[in-house]
């Protein structure tokens, strides 16, 4: 029923990725009540949201580390929520979890080793990390740095490029402008583009409002555990009540 | 002079075989975050091992290290695979506390299991193996030492490259280094742990293999060398595998060496006198808090 209810370019894309009323607690505190989402092929879809909205909530029961009460996430056709974190990513989602979370003591080069870890074709290996050092030239030169040694701007990027050695169909990006500058962040921005263009489905979750939307090809905006409003980027962006909100316009 | 280097190179003998004891410890903290009180426990296990292998089978005390490490893999593996991860899985939240319980629990089963079926006596390899020695100018070597000290520290070496270079050894490192990032790229985390856990007793297995010919074994005789292994832990800093490597040469040095000075229960005193001094100066333990 809620289906005939959406609007008609919600059904005219046909669905990677699907949420549907999603409840998640943590403990008895009741964080994210009735999510429902959904992502296309080929789409750049922003969540934007203030401070503890539930925006990495939601990020962490899509990667399987946390679990949804009701409803279902399915991806590709087939239910997803009951899979542990490591089965998801062997599906196709490779997730940049807030804050990067790379592995401090390795090098850059064994961390995007260890983003190719679900595949086992080695030629496949070679060509995502040629193509990761096309995207980032900067991890290429500095290979055998410690990850922990990098700026914040450049573990993004390591981040990222990690992500995208395990070839993934979606991408999602828990805040990955958090704490940069801004020329990093319009780098990583860009870079966001060219990956979409290349095929990739992006996810992205930003309080960076103005940029994530302008990029996105439809966003919802998230309050208190709510899905709130979701439409076109670009419509969203000139919606009064998030123009005050979110842009203090 | 002579008896000063002869106890130093004696030092660095058994220091190596410490070394491993508190290696695979070591492993075990850093990637499970957990401490296993039972792995002085393991070792008397290792230890009786070799000891039946020696004699029941005939074989040399050097073969039983074909035997030994491989079974103390399955026995590290199975007991992860079966005991420790249900415990483990119901405390993802917080630190396993549950698991620390478990092992203190193990160490005294195990403890207890073969004090009833191995007896109370300390007992001893009999093979010429043990008693060959080896001259070299002025110094007089056990073949055993020697042969102690190549093993452990082809042991250890072959266990940093397999870190370094192959993919398990990487997933073992990134699961130590943020468990929840590695499973969200895809690893298995309680799949490494079983794993970690199989060689962390295996190379637990090859250090009993190698103490034998140079101790006796008794069902007690766990307690000494894991409270030296924890020792050992926290003076190279929790965590690093490197540290606990030469942490083990170090304690080695000091037991060996301190006896040429002062009778043997002082040396123990040393040792402990030693530790909280490099503590005071440096609570990070000498090789920093870098897990590796
Ligand atoms: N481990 C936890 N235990 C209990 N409550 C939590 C936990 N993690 C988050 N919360 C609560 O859940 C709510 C949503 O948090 P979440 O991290 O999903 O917000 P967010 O939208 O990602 O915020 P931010 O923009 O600051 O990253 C917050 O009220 C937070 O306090
Ligand atoms: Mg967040």
């Amino acid at each position: 029923m809620s289906r005939l209810s959406r609007p008609t370019w919600v059904k005219n894309i046909m669905s990677l990725l699907s949420v549907n009323d999603v409840n998640v607690y943590y403990g008895d505190v009741h964080i994210l009540h009735d999510v429902s989402i959904s992502v296309g092929e080929k789409e750049i879809v922003s969540i934007v949201g203030g401070n503890g909205t539930g925006k990495t909530t939601l990020m962490k029961t899509l990667s399987g580390l946390l679990r949804t009460k009701t409803g279902s996430i399915i991806f590709q056709g087939q239910e997803i929520h009951h899979l542990l974190p490591y089965e998801i990513t062997r599906q196709g989602i490779s997730q940049v979890m807030e804050g990067r979370r790379l592995f401090p003591f390795m090098t850059v080069e064994d961390n995007l080793w260890m983003g190719a870890y679900p595949l086992n074709d080695r030629e496949q290996i070679q060509r995502n990390f040629a193509n990761v050092l096309h995207l980032f030239p900067i991890l290429g030169k500095r290979k055998s740095q410690m990850a922990k040694s990098f700026s914040g701007g450049e573990q993004q990027m390591l981040a990222i490029g990690r992500a995208l050695m395990a070839s993934p169909r979606l991408l999602i990006l828990d805040e990955p402008s958090l704490g940069l500058a801004p020329v990093s962040v319009s780098l990583i921005f860009d870079t966001l583009q060219q990956i979409n263009a290349k095929g990739v489905t992006i996810l992205l979750v930003e309080q960076d409002v103005k940029k994530s939307l302008s990029i996105a090809s439809r966003g919802y905006v998230i309050e208190h555990g709510r899905i709130v409003m979701e439409g076109p980027g670009q419509q969203l962006l000139s919606d009064p009540h998030l123009k005050e909100t979110y842009l203090g316009i | 002079m002579s008896i000063l280097i002869q106890s130093f190179l004696n030092g660095i003998c058994s220091g190596s075989i410490y070394g491993l004891i508190a290696l695979s410890l070591s492993l075990l903290f850093g990637v499970m975050k957990i401490i296993n009180f039972a792995h002085g426990a393991f070792l008397m296990m290792a230890m009786y091992f070799t000891l039946w292998i020696c004699r029941y089978l005939g074989l040399h005390p050097q073969l039983t290290l074909l035997i030994v490490p491989p079974s103390m893999f399955a026995v590290g593996y199975l007991t992860q695979r079966f005991l420790i991860k249900s415990i483990y899985e119901k405390e993802t939240a917080r630190e396993p506390i549950g698991v620390l319980i478990f092992t203190t629990g193990l160490w005294i089963f195990l403890d207890s299991l073969f004090l009833l079926f191995a007896g109370p006596d300390a007992q001893v390899i009999k093979h010429g193996y043990v008693n060959q020695t080896l001259v070299l100018g002025d110094f007089i070597f056990s073949y055993t030492q020697i042969f102690g000290l190549l093993f452990s520290v082809l042991v250890g070496f072959a266990f940093f490259l397999f870190l370094k270079k192959t993919k398990t050894g990487r997933a073992i490192r990134a699961t130590g280094q943020d468990r929840e990032a590695a499973s969200v790229i895809g690893v298995n985390s309680y799949r490494i742990y079983d794993i970690s856990f199989g060689i962390g007793m295996a190379i637990l297995g090859a250090a009993g293999a190698l103490l034998l010919p140079l101790y006796s074994v008794y069902p007690f005789v766990g307690d000494v060398f894991g409270m030296r292994a924890f020792v050992i832990v926290v003076l190279g800093g929790m965590g690093s595998l490197s540290g606990a490597f030469w942490g083990g040469l170090i304690i080695g040095l000091i037991e060996s060496v301190g006896a040429q000075f002062l009778p043997a229960t002082f040396t123990e005193a040393l040792i402990l006198i030693i530790f909280l001094i490099i503590l005071y100066f440096k609570p990070s333990g000498l090789f920093g808090l870098e897990s590796e």
